[in-house]
């Protein structure tokens, strides 16, 4: 079985995303997003089979039950894909994002998960951010 | 029961309640769903606010304690109390359960997903 990828969106709803990754021809099927911006902008929405909408940012809680659902119930090898934690940071307290990070990133390892964790090089000097960095393996920096 | 172990009790009772106020804050804080948990850290806010109103009351700083105190302190008070308690406890409950629905449908989400994935290869 391929990897499967968890993707949790924060910044862009599902139906862009997805129109974003086909276009240049990244097989979806394998991919389960977690949507915490779409019901935002549609609260009224259908949801699609491999996606489940949190309701918005703010909702710290729902986003890791749904994270470790998913890392529990999924086949195969699983990648946790995070995007981003700039966004997760407008709507929530640094010391909680610092702890959610934390608790996440060690849920991964003890779960055998990968995990690729965003964040906008203009945060990366936010003294949240640095800890962050400071108990993941590797960073990497991409230029736009 | 004799007026200093009241006046200590009392004075015991207030730092409890604002310990308990603190906490139900950092709880609030630690989600911040829902605004309506606040309630129940005002509710606790004013259970302290009725141990000092009783302090005062002992320590005969309310010159003139009348019947219109006795009924705030008894009677409205912990009417508003129990108000605000109620609110924030059913706040509480329903994003508990909302918790409980989003567990529920991710399980059922991925075993669809794993079954899509399995029938396509």
């Amino acid at each position: 079985m391929d990897k499967s990828v968890i993707y949790v969106t924060t910044n862009k709803p599902y139906p862009h995303l997805v129109n974003l990754l086909e276009r240049d021809d990244v097989d979806t099927k394998n991919i389960f997003f977690i949507d915490c911006i779409t019901k935002q902008i549609l609260p009224v929405t259908t949801e699609p089979e491999n996606c489940l909408f949190i309701n918005s940012p703010h909702e710290i809680t729902a986003i890791g039950i749904a994270v470790s659902r998913a890392v529990e119930h999924l086949k195969g090898e699983r990648v946790l894909f995070l995007d981003s934690l700039s966004t997760l940071l407008l709507y929530n307290d640094e010391k909680i994002i610092g702890q959610f990070s934390n608790f996440m990133i060690n849920k991964m390892l003890v779960s055998g998960v990968s995990s690729i964790i965003m964040v906008l090089s203009s945060d990366v000097d936010r003294e949240v951010i640095k800890q962050i960095m400071s108990f993941v393996d590797e960073v990497k920096k991409y230029e736009q | 029961m004799n007026n200093e172990v009241t006046f200590v009790l009392r004075i015991v009772y207030i730092l409890i309640q604002l310990a308990a106020v603190h906490y139900s804050y950092i709880i609030y804080r630690y989600n911040r769903l829902h605004n309506q948990w606040l309630a129940v850290t005002v509710a606790l806010i004013l259970m302290a606010c009725q141990g000092v109103l009783a302090l005062f009351a002992q320590l005969g700083w309310i010159p003139g304690l009348t019947y219109l105190f006795q009924v705030l302190n008894e009677v409205t008070l912990p009417l508003i109390i129990s108000l605000f308690l109620l609110a924030g406890f059913w706040s509480m409950k329903r994003n508990f359960e909302k918790f409980d629905v989003i567990d529920n449908r991710m399980r059922d989400k991925i075993r669809k997903f794993n079954e899509t994935r399995e029938t396509k290869e």
